[in-house]
């Protein structure tokens, strides 16, 4: 008898609490039938599509000199973008996550407006602004500095667009560690930069890392803020995603997939590195918080 | 190397936290802040430390006016409630952090570096934990590591936020007497926040009672306790009884005087019998009978008073009373206060 109110009781938690199989292989089914229309099917698209006519015209699709103005353009970008976003994102979730000031919601509203904006307009709002019809524009051509249709306004239309990443990653994180380490580290004497690098760094590297790595796929594979502000001036103007484009639109499919498999690549590199930092985080999380010998 | 504070006030978003506080702390002590918690003890001893900023008054270390001076050039050690350790390094690096930061002027070279950290481990008592993680660290210590970090950078006062606050209750009684140890052989003045009574009377030299953002009393732990400047610091600092009229126990309160009396269980005597003419007749409604003091609550026949008699394993075993028996009880000693003093804060009948 006992053994029966034993047994009973287990039965009927494990049972509440699954589904019968085959609503589990029905779900799971789904999940990864869509997983593999939207995702892998295109993604071997690409590839497919890029070495359909051989290597050698891959290669010489991507030795174009267009093909490699618009990759160096690119990795320009995200060159600037990416180091001032990081040090704009570390300051401002230093500011939102240890101080206590009015207007903190405020701004880290206007953190997370380059979300909210379709990219398009956030283009439009730099040519507005810099245009030859807009506001800065007369004042601009008077000293012959081009930012419209030039690079530094693709590189403006990047930097706001990848603006919240680093920050976004790093408020939780700093609010979570709070300040008591910092107050430790300045009682025993260290100034503000030797606190910042030698205790706050540390404890954020991976989220800051994370950031960084999203912030950069983000810069790289932009278009519709970049597309609005460039011209798309061949071999001048295209970033990677406008290059792709001008030549789908030209039916110029092997060039336009080799391009594209270059940032399908970045993607992956993207997502593989993303993988190791979590797992890294997650293995100093566990040696740092280890069960003490309590 | 005394710590003073003059006419000190702080408040947080409008709520003021400390009124006008001035106090002194003479060199060379060891002393405890202690009151409920909210009373403003904390924020005084980051005031002193100078993790905050006052909104007025003056704070004076060894003489030196520091009111305007950040944390960094008062040197203090500080010892934060949840020890602050740095988690990404190990106890070593912890200890050495306050050596490595200074000016390359004044830094030590390695190998010094290193002796001080061996020094500091071994009076801490956890020689060959130097690489080990805070993480992999019992409480106790983590506790003695943030010390020793504090110590490293040889400060002039050491300032300790609730030193045994998350610890257990036997590692707790094993710290206090070490650090009393410490405290004596090092004779850094030194002032610890603490909200438990019985740790701020056993470690202390001098206690400073706070309530409320204001100081109630200082004095030695004996001066406190057995001539409380107040019914809170009475009712603070051990288990009491109040009874809402002058009790003339053992002659000490007038009970012509208006105003209350507060009696401490084991002052009251117990017996079967009427004794003498402050006798109380009362009912047991139940006996604690565990360990070397036995606990009655009592209540005052033909009234609502509850309260509570200590007696020694001893004299219960002789007076053999029972849940709802009749007991007479008298007073040995009682602390009378006046009557709209004990009114402000005055809650239950009895408070532990």
């Amino acid at each position: 008898m006992s053994d029966d109110y034993a047994v009973v009781p287990i039965r009927r938690t494990a049972s509440a609490i699954a589904e019968p199989a085959a609503v589990r292989w029905l779900l799971i089914g789904a999940a990864i039938a869509f997983l593999a229309l939207f995702l892998f099917v295109p993604l071997i698209a690409v590839f497919a599509e890029a070495f359909q006519k051989g290597w050698t015209a891959y290669v010489s699709a991507l030795r174009e000199p267009d093909a490699w103005a618009a990759i160096k353009l690119t990795l320009l970008t995200a060159g600037i973008a990416v180091p001032l976003n990081t040090a704009f994102g570390v300051a401002a979730a230093w500011l939102i996550a240890k101080y206590r000031f009015r207007g903190k919601n405020l701004l880290i509203t206007l953190i997370d407006l380059p979300f909210a904006v379709s990219p398009v307009i956030s283009g439009l709002v730099f040519v507005l602004l810099f245009g030859s019809q807009g506001v800065l524009g007369p004042w601009l051509a008077q000293y012959d500095f081009k930012i419209i249709f030039a690079v530094p306004g693709i590189v403006l239309a990047t930097l706001f667009v990848t603006f919240p990443f680093v920050a976004r990653e790093l408020i939780p994180v700093m609010q979570a560690l709070g300040s008591e380490e910092e107050e430790a580290a300045m009682s025993l004497g260290a100034r503000g930069w030797q606190t910042f690098f030698r205790v706050t760094l540390p404890n954020v590297k991976w989220g800051l890392l994370y950031g960084i790595i999203l912030c950069n796929a983000r810069a790289m594979g932009e278009f519709g803020a970049v597309s609005v502000v460039s011209g798309h001036i061949r071999g001048l103007t295209n970033t990677v995603p406008l290059y792709v484009e001008i030549l789908y639109n030209e039916y110029n499919f092997t060039a336009a997939f080799a391009a594209a498999s270059l940032l399908a690549v970045l993607a992956l590199v993207t997502l593989a590195a993303k993988s190791l930092v979590e797992w890294k985080a997650a293995r100093n999380e566990s040696t740092y918080n280890l069960a003490g010998g309590e | 190397m005394s710590i003073q504070v003059f006419n000190i006030s702080k408040s947080f978003a409008k709520n003021a936290i400390l009124h006008d506080l001035t106090l002194e702390i003479p060199t060379g002590e060891l002393v405890a802040l202690l009151g409920p918690s909210g009373s403003g003890k904390t924020t005084l001893l980051r005031l002193i430390a100078g993790l905050e900023a006052a909104d007025a008054g003056r704070i004076v270390l060894d003489g030196q006016d520091v009111t305007g001076l950040g944390v960094r050039e008062r040197q203090i050690g500080f010892v934060f409630q949840h020890y602050a350790l740095f988690r990404h390094m190990n106890v070593y690096n912890n200890i050495a952090f306050g050596l490595q930061v200074r000016p390359r002027r004044q830094r030590l070279g390695k190998r010094e570096i290193g002796q001080r950290v061996e020094e500091l481990l071994s009076l801490v008592q956890l020689e060959g934990l130097a690489e080990r993680y805070p993480a992999q660290l019992s409480g106790g210590q983590r506790q003695r590591v943030a010390l020793a970090r504090a110590l490293a950078i040889q400060p002039k006062f050491l300032l300790l936020d609730e030193p045994f606050g998350a610890l257990d209750a036997k590692v707790r009684q094993e710290l206090r007497r070490w650090l009393r140890q410490l405290h004596h052989n090092l004779e850094i003045t030194s002032l610890f926040v603490t909200h438990d009574q019985e740790e701020a009377l056993e470690v202390a030299d001098r206690i400073v009672i706070v309530n409320e953002g204001r100081i109630e009393q200082i004095g030695t732990p004996r001066e406190v306790y057995h001539s409380p400047a107040n019914s809170f610091v009475y009712r603070f600092l051990g288990r009491a009884n109040r009874f809402d009229e002058p009790l003339g126990g053992a002659g000490l309160i007038d009970p012509a005087e208006p105003g209350v009396s507060y009696i401490r269980p084991h002052e009251l005597e117990v017996s079967r019998q009427r004794i003498g003419v402050n006798c109380l007749q009362a009912t047991v409604q139940h006996v604690y009978a565990v360990g070397p003091i036995v606990r009655l609550d009592l209540k005052k026949t033909g009234t609502d008073l509850f309260f509570e008699v200590e007696l020694t394993d001893e004299r219960y075993r002789e007076l053999q009373v029972q849940t709802n028996e009749t007991v007479y009880v008298r007073p040995r000693e009682a602390k009378g206060f006046p009557a709209e003093k004990a009114l402000v804060s005055a809650g239950s009948h009895i408070s532990g």
